[in-house]
């Protein structure tokens, strides 16, 4: 399937689709806008409801559907290219579709329901409904757009690297995330750690709770770099702090080649992220990343400048 | 970085693994990048972690890395410069085979050429 048409069909899922339902939602809710008399119950909680205006349910329909559609969909957009659709393309393609006929529907339902003085209770039924359409309309939308991709595209088939006998071979380097993507994640740490001191010193212990995304965000960082061996015992690729570790003994290789990552489009994100299939990625950035077959069912893909060196390496090993 | 070590050539095993850095050199290292710790491309490729340590201090010795207590060895910018000289070495190794040339022929060129 070309570029364009594979992006044309995305679009119609993740924002046409959406925000058509969306703009029936609403017309049909400034409609019955006139028939409600009072103010209306906008909030439901653990210590009961809250009543406001009724034109606030067309609002935030209007406040957080169409954001939504937009940045997903230039997201998307933005990791299209020829060929089929990763699982995570379209994945964030039904995404709001989802929450569009969720919130649409959910927020219709209630409005229709609160004409006249009437007050909803508990709206729990309705959320529910409209949850499981959402659910099933996106079922709809997954099953318009072409089939997934079950392999990375642009596989490059490499040449094993002959390995004399007696000769002892080895790769070894480390590969890391641009500045641009360790910087922020650094310095937000930083910045929740220092939140965490001076609202637990100034204000109250509560700060410590801060803490917790501080060290979440912390460790996440030491998986920006990875240090990455490859000789006679197989492939080993270790966190900066040692862990995690992911292991491949040379007699479990199938397969070794080069390929091309979109880290949006292949794995849906950055870091160490897990597909389908065992398929195990080590996405640091855009570009060349080294791709070990198991046979043990199973991939592990690692992002890295030298891959066509590391490939040549682990295909000659195993091949020995 | 590919490292090749052949423990049954008359070569020092240090020697190899400092040829390796130099052909690494070739390839394109750039100034400021680390090599590995010596201690994982010991274990890599079992050898013992001094003959690595060697080999780390025959490049500064060399001027192209340099070891920092800490950072181990790293690529200097004199070294990232070297990557012309390797280029025309591969070429010349590769024009000479095709030629049929032997290796002890082509050294002894190279020699004469220092000589004049």
């Amino acid at each position: 399937m070309t570029r364009s048409s594979l992006t044309i069909r995305l679009v119609a899922v993740s924002a046409v689709a959406p925000l058509v339902v969306a703009g029936i939602g609403i017309a049909l809710m400034l409609d019955w806008l006139p028939q409600v008399t009072g103010p209306i119950v906008v909030h439901w909680g653990v210590s009961g409801h809250s009543v406001g205006p009724a034109d606030a349910y067309p609002i935030l329909i209007a406040a957080i559907v169409v954001p939504l559609v937009v940045v997903l969909t230039a997201i998307l957009v933005g990791s299209v290219r020829a060929g089929s659709p990763s699982v995570q393309q379209k994945f964030i393609a039904v995404i709001p579709l989802w929450l569009s006929v969720f919130l649409t529907g959910s927020s219709a339902a209630l409005l229709f329901l609160q004409r006249g003085s009437h007050l909803v209770d508990n709206p729990a039924p309705e959320l529910l409904v409209a949850f499981g359409a959402g659910i099933v309309i996106a079922f709809g939308g997954w099953f318009l757009l072409p089939p997934a991709a079950t392999q990375s595209p642009n596989r490059m088939p490499v040449k094993a690297r002959t390995v004399a006998a007696g000769e002892r071979v080895a790769w070894l380097g480390r590969t890391s995330a641009s500045l641009a993507t360790v910087i922020p994640v650094v310095a937000l740490a930083a910045l929740l750690l220092a939140a965490a001191i001076v609202v637990t010193f100034f204000v109250s212990t509560t700060g410590l709770l801060l803490l917790v995304p501080a060290i979440i965000l912390g460790l996440s960082s030491t998986i920006l770099e990875w240090h990455v061996s490859i000789d006679e015992r197989g492939l080993v690729a270790r966190g900066l702090l040692g862990l995690p570790r992911y292991r491949v003994p040379l007699d479990d290789v199938a397969n070794t080649a080069v390929v091309d990552i979109n880290p949006l489009a292949d794995f849906g994100g950055w870091g160490l992220r897990f597909g389908l299939g065992k398929r195990v990625g080590i996405v640091l950035r855009t570009g060349r990343a080294l791709e070990v077959l198991r046979k043990s069912a199973g991939s592990l893909v690692i992002t890295m400048p030298d891959a066509t060196a590391a490939a040549e390496v682990l295909a000659g090993l195993a091949a020995r | 970085m590919i490292f090749t070590v052949d423990p049954s050539s008359p070569v020092p095993l240090f020697e190899q693994l400092a040829a390796s850095v130099r052909s690494e050199l070739g390839r394109g290292l750039a100034a400021g990048e680390r090599l590995p710790a010596a201690r994982d491309l010991a274990s890599s490729l079992e050898v013992n972690i001094h003959t690595v340590l060697r080999a780390y201090q025959l490049l500064r010795d060399e001027g192209l890395v340099d070891l920092r207590r800490g950072r181990g060895a790293v690529v200097t910018a004199q070294a990232a410069g070297y990557s012309p000289v390797t280029a025309i070495v591969t070429q010349l190794v590769t024009e000479a085979t095709r030629l049929g040339l032997d290796q002890d022929s082509v050294i002894s060129l190279v020699r004469k050429e220092f000589a004049s």
